[in-house]
């Protein structure tokens, strides 16, 4: 298989597709009001014994219309998945997470999704959002500004609820002003423009919010509204002990997922009818669903979502290769390929090789912070990092680990992101370990009679590596740059040990080189949350400059300030988040890029691995090739809505 | 030779009794204390296991951290937070799961049934074959079915348990077409309890009842065995059969019943050992039952969660423990109550 | 007795155990594999054919056997052939063709890695300067897949790391095994034979112990070892951890029984004819819980050497780059493996299996030999 030929067919593919359909579906409505409305058979049954409004009354005035990727769709079939450990997100797209705003088909561009507009005003400090008219919740009762309302004033300001605001909506260290202009229209002001406010609604928060505001049903759960006496007897029957327990079980906080609750109304094409009772659940379609397709058939075509919570990953593999299941597409290995293929065609499903948010497979990080003074100094010169990427043996990686598949790659963005540059992401990745070892002698750091290096004081240099256990493919990547590095004289101490393990490492500033899975690389988290570019949160896995990131987050209080261009390219990072002007947010981006590359403050071994993706033989209107990732929450950009097994039915449902 | 069997004396056994009863609960306040630090002796909390693993993807401030740790209490000194739990189990309100954020009292009963439902059968089984085949064993030692059971059983034993249970699913799903995970075959996952969803979870139990039991019925065996050996050696057994005693009723009579207390002075402790104890394998099948639910609590440091597992397993033994010194105070007459 | 074998010389109790334990041919068997198998461990680098981190070219390469017959069918010095990998276009996984015009033949004392003699993963710095370095190896060839046993996902030889991986597998976990038999034997001795306010205390201590599920205790006192021990020295702290916790049974068991024989007439006789307390001990209590010993020792080392998979399921036990049989099955816990590549589970569970049975083999010998009443 030729890797470069299918990489560009693939993003010519994949751009052309997403500009045309985006303008179809972005806001410009066919004529909908002349449309001729009808709905799945069930629902129909439902009207016309009177138990369900007629579908013309259910849908919003101007209802949203998907164009279908390749062909209308026909109602039935249930769509079969599996997550394991309640790892949420894996199954967001399933349910379609619906966030505010939405990414389009290109995985790029943030489309209208629930709010049908937004617009910037008061010079950019205002970011405004109007909603559709007529829109309801899946209990039929209308969707608001009064649910946003309830949302800002009762929930996100209630120190119970939220003892601190959501930083999503903090610029400079001020919480927004919320207002609700009108029945459709809200508004947000800060004390600057909020750049990334779009993005952030178009990604996790933006399709978490939802799940606080339907008001109608939650007031009676909550103190501000609801009867004392009632409360407390909710409360006990219930068996919990305050309110904002019981408040907290109603919102279904658990990993965002409408799990539990069975009443809770949401905005999705399905809701909840079974709740997960012995690792099932099961999720209908949503009467009220606001979208349909050109010739007005309300969606979503297919009936059913059959989740399973597997009790472990081995388990859910084995369920997929068993045929048990027709729409599996996060948290599917490459290196399990070849399990998947193999049972394909006996288990009624393809398997598709798409792409990730990762712009390498890993990053490894030394420590510009690191507690050894010796190796600090080591690790802050860049010569080092040179050497140590020229060391590793890319190819090598990609034929033992990743079956022949990816290409060198430093920690950049992906291909297609409008703040790569190509020639960043080489750079360095050419393997050449006499170059790397003239660089370390350069250093200072010489190779004794057994060829390993020693430091300046003359002890060896050790360095320890610190790899999560479970991560597929990262214990062997790990394998092979201990050998690697070894060839031009630096041993390598790789240790597996828990991720709870490396959470205190990290907190503790205990780690010496950190190795993590280089995600979040891509135009809809980059700009956002830059997590491998720049340190700003301590919280997250960067482990290159823990310190500079403790730093910035205090605020100057603790940590370690950064000098030169660490501190360059945090004001940066600071700067993009009140840009609102798209091409200055470009030559930030890739200003960023380009300290990143000058600096190897990460190191990356090889991108553009693919990742198996899981369909049944019959199910339609998916793209050959995509992406998939908690970036796109999954990969809601292809709209499950308007997927359907031809048919009717999965070929492989049991009888 | 034997002395007659001391007879009972039942009002030293109910003062023993009363006297076990309040230990138990001396006990049970030291293993909750215990628990407690256990579960906190791991790095970080909850909010750290939240934050690395649980929410897959998501990103946290500090603020937001800071947040979610004073929303479950977290913040609290180790005292406090242990005697605002102490005090709720004692007044019968487990408390919520921060990871379920559902109660967990509602969260046991759901996993309850079935986790007895595999362990039950699977002790029986266990006692059932093993103990005869120990016998057996012991009796005709170095025959041909003595080599076979201890080679069996010794395969059984060197296996790890998950790799076995990998193993059965793969050959179940190739060549019987098996139902690959779970108890319920997809037909029946939906459907409300009925006699034919009982017969299809009976037909689903076998993997998990052999991967469970295999293990334990090989260890069993191997104890029974031993100790058959040796009482059968003693000079008693000799004077039994010359005194014509018959073959049948002396073992019985005497061997059987000391050679059975090593088995019976564990007894009490195999039902909440294969609760927790089984987590592993039930990861692997996908059972739906308590173990996976104590490992993650454990795992993320959902407190309320695993404390109150903990308790409750912690009981179950106690409890079992007791049953078990009575066991043997039935089998051996010779130990007395003290 | 055996005095007709020699009517007139005095026998040591120990000679005539091990005259006994000779007659017991499953036994013998299986101390010799013993032995072979701590020789193998000791001279490691001598018996594997490669280092067990050398990386070879072939993934995933099935066993590729010695052989002497070719395949015209002639007879030929020991050989292996050649194998070539290519990609099955359908998975992507390494696929095999044995490639029968290319002959290797083996060489015997074969120089090739170098290796150090001394226990592989265990860095111990005090024993460095003794290490030698030797690269002569048992078997080789040059520019050959000498696989006997297959390769792993990275190509490395699985023979010659099941050689190093009994290492660890056959000596540090037997550790835990004795420390928590002796712990549980002396508490439960104490415990049984004393009885009164010491047994009280002892079997409280003990069901506050058993009350408590395993995980969570070994998951909790895992977390407080240091952590930059090295992963061999954690590993070994966590093993005293296991018997801390798992003595427990055995003195429960000690117990009932020290209670039982206590009570039996011809310990009364001895005690009323005045025999000392150690007397008692010896000649009495401790050869009535003797086999109960045995089988819990041989019980002990498998559940020993699979407690190192359950440990690393758990992420406390040991991880790669150390190498020992529960490493290797742990590595072997894959739908893939199970799948396609059953060498790489099949061999480590033979090693385990295979030590095991010899244990056991061994320990019924030695029973047999220890009894004074067996014919």
């Amino acid at each position: 298989m030729s890797r470069k030929m299918s990489r560009r067919k693939f993003l010519k593919i994949s751009l052309s597709a997403g500009a045309g359909i985006a303008a179809l579906s972005n806001g410009v409505p066919l004529a909908a009001q002349d449309m001729m409305y009808s709905e799945a058979p069930e629902l129909a049954e439902l009207v016309a014994a009177g138990d369900l409004p007629p579908v013309a009354d259910r849908l919003p005035a101007n209802p949203v219309v998907i164009e279908p990727l390749d062909s209308i769709g026909e109602y039935g079939g249930a769509i079969r998945t599996g997550i394991f450990q309640n790892r949420g997100f894996q199954a967001r797209s399933a349910w379609g997470p619906e966030p505010i705003l939405r990414i389009g088909w290109d995985s790029s561009t943030i489309e209208p999704n629930i709010a049908e507009s937004w617009e910037y005003a008061n010079g950019g400090n205002t970011f405004v959002l109007h909603l559709r008219e007529g829109m309801k919740w899946s209990d039929g009762e209308p969707f608001g500004s009064h649910d946003f309302d309830f949302y800002w004033n009762h929930v996100l300001t209630n120190s119970t609820l939220s003892p601190s605001p959501r930083s999503e909506f903090v610029i400079n260290g001020e919480l927004a002003e919320f207002e609700m202009v009108d029945d459709l229209t809200v508004q947000w002001t800060f004390v600057a423009p909020h750049a990334n406010l779009p993005g952030l609604l178009s990604h996790w928060i933006g399709s978490q919010l939802p799940r606080w505001m339907p008001r109608h049903y939650l007031e009676q759960f909550h103190p501000d509204f609801a009867d004392a006496a009632e409360l407390d007897a909710k409360i006990a029957e219930a068996g919990f002990s305050t309110w904002d327990e019981l408040f907290n079980n109603r919102v279904a906080v658990q990993y965002g997922l409408h799990f539990d609750n069975v009443d809770l109304p949401n905005l999705l094409p399905f809701k909840t009818s079974r709740p997960m009772e012995l690792n099932i659940v099961v999720a209908d379609r949503n009467p009220y669903y606001w979208k349909v397709d050109p010739e007005g058939h309300q969606l979503p075509y297919i009936n059913q979502v059959i989740l399973t919570n597997y009790e472990g990953a081995d388990v859910r593999d084995a369920a997929i290769a068993a045929g048990e299941m027709n729409w599996v597409n996060t948290d599917l290995t490459f290196t399990n390929f070849p399990l998947y293929q193999e049972n394909a065609e006996a288990g009624n499903y393809e398997v598709r090789l798409w792409q990730t948010s990762r712009s390498a497979e890993h990053t490894i990080m030394f420590n510009h912070n690191a507690k050894d003074e010796g190796l600090r100094e080591i690790f802050n010169d860049v010569r080092f990092k040179q050497a140590m990427s020229m060391a590793i043996d890319r190819q090598t990686i990609a034929n033992v680990v990743y079956q022949g598949f990816g290409a060198p790659s430093q920690v950049q963005v992906i291909p297609g992101s409008k703040f790569r540059v190509e020639e960043y992401v080489t750079r360095h990745t050419e393997y050449d370990t006499a170059a790397a070892g003239a660089l370390l002698d350069d250093m200072g750091l010489t190779a004794g009679d057994d060829g390993m290096r020693t430091r300046a004081d003359g002890s060896a240099l050790s360095i320890r590596m610190d790899i999560s256990i479970g991560q597929p493919g990262s214990e062997d990547v790990g394998e092979l740059l201990r050998e690697f590095l070894a060839e031009v004289g630096v041993d390598l101490d790789v240790r597996v040990v828990a991720r709870e393990q490396i959470r205190a490492l990290i907190d503790n500033n205990d780690i010496e080189c950190g190795i993590w899975i280089a995600d979040k690389c891509s135009d809809s988290m980059f700009p956002h949350t830059p997590v491998w570019h720049v340190p700003f949160l301590p919280t997250d896995w960067n482990q290159w400059g823990p310190q500079y990131a403790v730093h910035y987050a205090s605020g100057g209080e603790s940590g370690e300030a950064p000098m030169g261009d660490v501190a360059q390219v945090q004001q940066l990072f600071d700067q993009m988040k009140t840009t609102i002007d798209e091409a200055e947010r470009v030559n930030i981006g890739q200003e960023i890029m380009r300290l990143n590359v000058d600096n190897l403050w990460n190191i990356g071994d090889v991108g553009e691995v693919p990742i198996p993706v899981v369909l049944g033989t019959n199910f339609r209107n998916y793209p050959a090739q995509g992406f998939t990732s908690f970036d796109w929450l999954g990969n809601h950009q292809y709209h499950i809505e308007q997927c359907y097994f031809e048919g009717g039915e999965w070929v492989g449902a049991p009888s | 030779m034997i002395s007659p069997a001391l007879f009972l004396d039942w009002e030293c056994m109910t003062s023993y009794i009363i006297r076990r009863f309040l230990q138990m609960i001396v006990i049970m306040f030291i293993v909750s204390i215990v628990a407690f630090v256990v579960i906190q002796l791991p790095p970080g909390d909850f909010v750290d296991a939240y934050v690395t693993t649980i929410s897959g993807g998501e990103t946290f401030t500090q603020e937001t951290i800071d947040a979610l740790r004073a929303q479950f209490g977290l913040d609290e000194p180790f005292h406090v937070q242990y005697l605002k739990w102490i005090t709720n189990v004692l007044r019968g309100n487990y408390g919520v799961s921060f990871q379920h954020q559902r109660t967990v009292a509602d969260l046991l009963g759901e996993r309850l049934p079935l986790t007895l439902a595999i362990t039950f059968p699977t002790a029986l089984l266990v006692y059932l074959i093993a103990i005869p085949i120990g016998i057996y064993s012991a009796l005709n030692q170095y025959s041909f079915l003595d080599y076979v059971f201890s080679f069996i059983g010794f395969i059984g034993l060197a296996i790890p348990n998950f790799l076995f249970a990998i193993i059965l699913l793969y050959i179940g799903s190739q060549y019987f077409d098996a139902n690959v995970a779970g108890l319920f075959s997809p037909e029946y996952e939906l459907a409300p309890w009925s006699f034919a969803k009982f017969l299809d979870l009976l037909a689903n139990l076998w993997i998990p009842v052999i991967v469970v039991g295999t293990a334990g019925t090989a260890g069993t065996i191997r104890v029974m065995r031993g100790m058959m050996l040796d009482e059968m050696r003693q000079p008693y057994v000799e004077t039994a059969r010359a005194k014509g005693l018959s073959e049948a009723r002396l073992i019985f009579k005497y061997p059987v019943r000391v050679a059975i207390s090593p088995v019976l002075s564990t007894i009490g402790f195999v039902l909440p050992a294969l609760i927790s104890g089984t987590a592993i394998v039930a990861i692997v099948l996908n059972l739906p039952t308590t173990g996976p639910l104590l490992l993650n609590a454990l795992l993320a440091q959902d407190m309320l969660l695993a404390g109150s597992m903990i308790l409750f397993l912690s009981l179950l033994t106690v409890v079992g423990t007791f049953v078990s010194d009575m066991l043997l105070a039935w089998a051996d007459p010779r130990i007395q109550f003290e | 007795m055996q005095s007709e074998e020699s009517p007139l010389e005095v026998v040591s109790p120990w000679r005539l155990m091990w005259w006994k334990f000779r007659r017991h041919k499953p036994a013998v068997i299986s101390g010799v594999l013993l032995l072979l198998a701590y020789l193998g461990s000791i001279f490691a680098g001598f018996f594997a054919p490669y280092d067990p981190l050398t990386r070879g070219r072939n993934l995933y390469m099935p066993p590729n056997p010695p052989r002497i017959i070719d395949s015209t069918g002639n007879l030929r010095a020991p050989f292996v052939y050649g194998m070539t990998m290519s990609r099955d276009l359908n998975t992507l996984r390494p696929i095999y063709t044995i490639n029968e015009d290319e002959i290797h033949p083996l060489h015997f004392f074969y120089r090739g890695d170098e290796y150090k003699i001394g226990l592989h993963g265990l860095p111990i710095n005090a024993l460095r300067p003794l290490h030698i370095t030797l690269d002569l190896h048992l078997v080789g060839a040059e520019g050959a897949p000498v696989n006997f046993f297959g390769t792993d996902q990275l190509g490395r030889d699985l023979l010659s790391r099941l050689i190093y991986g009994g290492q660890i597998s056959l000596s540090i976990g037997l550790v835990s095994v004795f420390l928590s038999l002796a712990l549980g034997l002396i508490l439960g001795g104490i415990s049984g034979l004393y009885g009164g306010w010491i047994d009280s205390l002892i079997q409280r201590v003990i069901e506050a112990i058993i009350a408590i599920p395993s995980i969570p205790l070994w998951m909790g006192l895992a977390a407080a070892i240091p952590r930059d021990w090295d992963p061999v020295q954690q590993y070994f702290a966590i093993l005293i951890v296991l018997s801390l916790i798992s003595w427990t049974s055995t003195a429960r068991v000690a117990r009932g029984r020290f209670l039982a024989v206590r009570e039996q007439d011809y310990v009364m006789a001895a005690r009323l004819y005045g025999c000392s307390q150690w007397r008692i001990i010896t000649r009495h209590l401790i050869p009535s819980i003797m086999s109960y010993v045995i089988v819990n020792i041989t019980l002990a080392v498998p559940r020993i050497i699979l407690a190192e998979t359950a440990l690393s399921f758990l992420g406390i036990g040991l991880n790669p780059p150390t190498i020992s049989w529960g490493v290797l099955l742990q590595a072997a816990q894959d739908n893939l493996v199970v799948h396609f590549y059953p060498w790489l589970w099949v061999g480590p569970a033979l090693c385990v299996i295979i030590a095991v049975l010899a244990f056991n083999f061994v320990g019924d010998g030695a029973r047999d030999a220890a009894d004074p009443f067996a014919s």
